[in-house]
């Protein structure tokens, strides 16, 4: 039924004929065109300073680049966008990873084992594995786009609202069980994530929740003020307390060689990386999750599934390669969902849509029939943006690996300045950097008490999305919503994953019992 | 005597300076609108993150404020509370003139019959500068609805029909509400809670989660055929100038006197864009306002600009008229309509 409203290539010759033809116009557009280079040369170096800088948003960049895109023509205003976006992720990796503070909120993942290389001296090796992961993680997905095109539709419009809810909580589950403290803990922290996540409109009934009457808080805590709180602000004070540089004790190889190693660790770890990159991808298709749930899902399952997951949180490498791999990856989908359907599947890509209006396109279901061209040439430039990308940062990485070496008085001012600008240039509210201040507060206590901080930023994420499907959910398919396949599998999902450590405790005690 | 001298000269100079400050005249006596505007920044606040429909609006203006003053106009987003933070920051703001909001109408209003708490503006004390894009709502059935094929008049005897909205206290929701009386539909409820936006309601229509959606026109024909079947009835006693094949209610349904005036009563809570100052600012910088829009609205870079995403513009109102509309809503008893609308949303009374 779906599939009749659309206008239909005859054949799947036919479909094949013009998507080869679509492609090379494509080809022609991004690397035939000066035009086109040049801009994407402009978006890439944009996205480098808007990733390197933590809170200083793609979302930001972007809007401040918008009243110009009516100046320019399509081949000029969107790859400038699309280059931005895939670059900041990538440079992102590289704040999230030296100074413990995420880039961007979608690298916020690769802190938990990032930074903690970084304190042993493997900085650069951290910051290789991540933008190589990265970068390497879009351009995989971007071939692969190209050949799911078709499915990108049906494969959106099988996931119904009562699915996503038990996708949402496996998520959630992955972090929580699997993450760093005791499983109760974990759990517990993704509910309290969860619950701060319902802070504000409720949006079935228009109740508000926990505002205090504040205006502020009607639409609830913002991300960025969070994330800064909960993961940079405690590594500042621990810095602060303990004096001396980031990297302790010896100062492992030199910055070339490290970031080097980095890049070998992914081929090490291939297996991993295509993993991620797929489960980033698949996430990106999915319109309204994003790519900050791509990296902590990915991230769970690579824990999940590694021979050795008690080394995850204490600098394992593959703790940095997963979420980065995903977050590009997720990129890709994200563009081909909103180019398949004709509408935002993200924040980010809501402006790349006003940027067609912009530049004088109208978006929709045309995009990917008589626009082909254009739009296969903006996921193409997402690949190159990667390529660029990595490129950037590979010639400047080892000089910023150094900033491990830098000592804590120096470099302590210059963090908690960026904390503070980022947090307040998200929104341009003081009120935000009050949160970011109390989150501080919460994250230390967090890991004084040993609980999840990533299982709590992922429930804080995803809970109005979860609540959005819930409400959704129970509206259309009352009390037993939950009997659909997809639901029932993630279901069991999450009972597997909380009877994993038990189970697994049981069978390791009988073992010990017939050996002894 | 040349120490009195330099004593008489400063005190001189120190009464000079404080009387001539006192009679100084107000900034609009002597400097001219046109003047002012040239020189000082104008802030626009959306109430919205960057890419929507007002934010676009927004940076079409401000794009040609530069042509039609001379002078700067800058986009301000501040998204919260569903534009209620933004509202509240333009209404005490400094009354110089220099911070302009731009929100749909309907909105503002919807949070003044619901008696949100969080309000800190007086609508009907705000000074209109225009009224632009004025749309009205559109009931529209699904792809993946089972009564995707059906007429209005088959459409009507269907018991249990879901309508998909967003917020309870949208726009949306109480046209969904409006579509229900004025249809009769039986059992009809309306599903909340679907969007984020126009991506989310699209979606749920495709995939059958819904039946049928009311939205502005120009969302839901951006969002046909894929995802919207039919488009039944216009929520308006004509037809809408963005999409004329679709009938207008009173074509398609014989209206009771209440349901009349229920109809009348929601087509005050305009989704079109009002652009204002807050009170206080001077009046001749009202007037210069207001013509500077009107101009802007003729400028041939605004209309390129603005055909993209409204192909179709209609005659915008003036400042004044769209003040009038204000002010007769909110002095008319609308205790009824809240009633009858209310009792289809779950919004909480404050």
């Amino acid at each position: 039924m779906f599939e009749s409203n659309v206008g239909q290539a005859r054949g799947s010759k036919h479909r094949v004929h013009r998507m080869v033809e679509a492609l090379s116009e494509a080809l022609l557009l991004v690397f035939g065109n000066p035009g086109f280079i040049v801009s994407m040369a402009g978006g890439a170096l944009a996205g480098l300073i808007v990733g390197i800088l933590p809170g200083f948003g793609t979302m930001l960049a972007m809007s401040l680049f918008l009243p110009f895109a009516f100046k320019m023509s399509p081949v000029t205003a969107l790859p400038f966008l699309a280059a931005l976006l895939a670059v900041s992720r990538t440079a992102g990796s590289v704040t999230s990873v030296l100074l413990g503070i995420p880039g961007e909120s979608v690298n916020a993942a690769s802190v938990v084992d990032g930074f903690p290389m970084t304190k042993k001296g493997e900085g650069s090796r951290a910051v290789g594995a991540g933008i190589f992961a990265s970068g390497l993680g879009g351009l995989v997905t971007v071939i692969l786009s190209l050949a799911i095109i078709p499915l990108v539709v049906p494969l959106v419009m099988m996931i119904r609202s009562a699915d996503m809810v038990f996708l949402i909580l496996v998520g959630i589950a992955f972090i929580g069980v699997l993450g760093r403290g005791t499983m109760i803990k974990g759990v517990v922290s993704g509910g309290i994530g969860l619950l701060l996540g319902f802070i504000g409109f409720q949006p079935m009934t228009g109740a508000s929740r926990f505002t205090f009457d504040s205006v502020y808080l009607y639409s609830g805590l913002d991300l960025v003020a969070v994330a800064m709180g909960i993961f940079a602000i405690p590594e500042v004070v621990a810095l602060f307390a303990t004096g001396g540089t980031i990297a302790r004790g010896a100062a492992g190889p030199t910055a070339m060689a490290g970031v080097l190693e980095g890049l070998k660790d992914i081929f090490r770890h291939w297996w991993l990386f295509l993993r991620s990159s797929a489960v980033g991808f698949y996430i990106g298709i999915l319109p309204g999750i994003g790519g900050q749930a791509a990296s902590w899902v990915a991230y769970g399952q690579a824990k999940a599934m590694s021979k050795h997951p008690d080394n995850f949180g204490k600098g394992a490498v593959e703790g940095v390669i997963a979420p980065e791999s995903a977050n590009n990856a997720c990129l890709t989908g994200d563009l081909l969902c909103t180019l398949s359907l004709g509408i935002p599947g993200s924040a980010a890509m809501v402006l790349i849509i006003a940027a067609f209006y912009m530049v004088g396109l109208v978006p929709g279901p045309d995009m990917m029939t008589k626009n082909l061209p254009l739009s296969l040439s903006l996921i193409l430039t997402t690949a190159v943006g990667n390529v660029l990308g990595v490129v950037i940062c590979f010639f400047g990485a080892s000089r910023l690996a150094r900033i491990a070496l830098v000592p804590a008085r120096i470099l302590m001012p210059v963090i908690s300045v960026l904390i503070f600008v980022g947090a307040y240039a998200a929104n341009q509210r003081f009120n935000d950097i009050v949160v970011a201040v109390v989150f501080g507060a919460v994250g230390l206590l967090m890991v004084r008490y040993g609980f999840n901080r990533p299982a709590l930023l992922l429930g804080f994420i995803m809970a109005p999305l979860f609540e959005r499907n819930v409400l959704v959910a129970l509206q259309v398919g009352g009390p037993l919503f939950f009997v659909r396949p997809i639901a029932l599998v993630a279901i069991l999902a999450i009972v597997g994953l909380f009877a994993w450590e038990p189970v697994k405790g049981l069978f390791q005690r009988k073992r010990q019992v017939k050996r002894a | 005597m040349k120490k009195w001298l330099t004593v008489v000269t400063a005190v001189s100079l120190v009464l000079l300076g404080v009387i001539g400050s006192a009679c100084a005249p107000k900034a609009s006596q002597t400097i001219k609108p046109a003047d002012f505007y040239a020189k000082n920044a104008v802030a626009l606040q959306v109430g919205y993150t960057p890419g929507g429909g007002t934010d676009y609006l927004a940076r079409i203006f401000a794009t040609a404020w530069k042509e039609a003053t001379g002078g700067d106009m800058v986009v301000e987003n501040k998204p919260g509370g569903g534009g209620i933070e933004a509202t509240n920051y333009a209404f005490s703001a400094k009354p110089d003139g220099l911070t302009l909001a731009i929100h749909p109408v309907a909105n503002d209003l919807l949070q003044w019959l619901f008696k949100n708490p969080g309000i800190q503006y007086q609508y009907n004390k705000v000074q209109f500068i225009g009224f632009f894009l004025d749309e009205t709502q559109v009931l529209a059935v699904g792809v993946g609805s089972p009564h995707a094929k059906k007429s209005l008049d088959e459409f009507r005897k269907v018991d249990g029909l879901k309508l998909g909205s967003g917020a309870a206290s949208g726009n949306q929701a109480v046209g969904s509400s409006l579509s229900i009386e004025l249809l009769g539909l039986k059992n009809a409820k309306i599903v909340f809670g679907i969007g984020g936006g126009t991506a989310d309601l699209g979606l749920a229509l495709a995939k059958g989660e819904v039946d049928a959606a009311v939205n502005i026109v120009t969302s839901i024909k951006s969002q046909y055929p894929k995802f919207l079947n039919v488009a039944l009835m216009n929520l308006d006693t004509k037809r809408s100038p963005y999409w004329p094949e679709v009938p207008a209610v009173t074509e398609v349904v014989k209206l009771t006197p209440e349901q009349q005036d229920l109809l009348k009563t929601y087509l005050y809570f305009r989704p079109g864009k009002a652009v204002w100052a807050n009170p206080g600012v001077p009046a001749d910088r009202i007037e210069f306002l207001r013509r500077t829009f009107d101009r802007i609205m003729e400028l041939d870079s605004f209309k390129q600009q603005i055909k993209t995403r409204w192909p179709v513009v209609v005659p915008p109102l003036t400042g004044e008229a769209i003040a009038k509309d204000v002010q007769a809503l909110m002095s008319t008893p609308v205790d009824k309509f809240a009633q009858t609308i209310g009792k289809y949303l779950s919004v909480q009374k404050n």
